[in-house]
């Protein structure tokens, strides 16, 4: 069994439903699944995906929930949801996947000329991680060997590596296929 | 977990910006929880209608993305909600200027 948690804030589509019931569906539970579909889904916030986001941190689920159409408020809460998942899950309805090894898998060997990384400086990741707070990182040009001729950029950044900083930021996982109601053991309110 | 009481619930006055996309006007964003702004509540009001709106729209600011759509302004959501959409990196870097300009003024 693994514990996971969903927030689900104020106003947002499922906050008027009780998820004990009634279980959790995907917005798109026919789209098909890829790597791709899981990238955009959380780089991208496309939302109309065959996925359901799920998270390990409780923290980060009562931060949803707080900050949903409206704040949350003692007489108006947020809810988190904790969800089990058996181990192993019933490999018929549901599949689950860790965003950080479903792109890193794309990438086995090291040595070959397509990869996640980024080639800026040390401090590039920061602007990745809180790019409306530190931009600043974000702009700084990429810097070469002496005498490599490069046209001057600012670093490469991939939605492989967004994806990953995003996946972390939230401790997410991706759920394919509907959760049922038995698995989502209880409700919190979050104020 | 901290208490409620504890947590405390931020905003920032849109109002001196020009936040405006069709009949919708951002004129608040809201956050709870942590004190830097990165998951907020945009509070609108929509042209010619008293008040703002119940619910406002949810914008990551880390994804520069919006997590909701408007849908109280009819025939004008799809491409009012393009437009906003298509603006999200804009509207974040107001916000966020807007957030260190009252944490600024505060000190």
């Amino acid at each position: 069994m693994a514990r996971f948690y969903k927030g689900i804030g104020v106003g947002t589509f499922l906050h008027r439903t009780d998820l004990c019931v009634t279980g959790i569906a995907a917005r798109m539970p026919a789209a098909p699944y890829s790597v791709s579909a899981l990238m955009h889904h959380i780089a991208r916030v496309t939302t109309t995906s065959c996925c359901i986001s799920l998270t390990r941190s409780y923290g980060v689920a009562a931060w949803y929930a707080r900050n949903g159409r409206a704040i949350s408020a003692p007489g108006a809460p947020g809810h988190v949801y904790e969800i089990e998942i058996p181990d192993p899950p019933p490999l018929a309805t549901i599949r689950v996947y860790d965003p950080v090894l479903e792109v890193s898998s794309q990438y086995p060997n090291p040595l070959t000329p397509s990869f996640y990384h980024h080639d800026g400086d040390y401090e590039f990741l920061l602007g990745v991680v809180a790019p409306s707070l530190m931009k600043t990182f974000l702009q700084r040009q990429a810097v070469h060997p002496p005498g490599s001729a490069a046209t001057a950029r600012t670093p490469n950044l991939s939605i492989e590596l967004e994806t990953i900083v995003r996946a972390l930021r939230d401790a997410e996982i991706l759920v394919e296929g509907n959760i049922p109601p038995a698995w989502v053991l209880q409700r919190h309110d979050a104020v | 977990m901290p208490d409620a009481h504890e947590i405390e619930t931020n905003s920032v006055n849109l109002d001196g910006t020009v936040l405006a996309y069709g009949p919708v006007r951002f004129v608040r964003a809201e956050w709870r929880g942590q004190p830097t702004p990165r998951l907020v509540v945009l509070r609108y009001a929509i042209e010619g209608r008293a008040g703002e709106a119940p619910l406002g729209v949810r914008l990551d600011l880390d994804k520069r993305a919006f997590l909701d759509e408007i849908a109280d302004i009819g025939d004008l959501a799809p491409q009012v909600n393009g437009e906003i959409r298509g603006h999200a990196e804009d509207i974040s870097d107001a916000v966020v200027k807007e957030w260190r300009a009252s944490v600024l003024s505060r000190r």
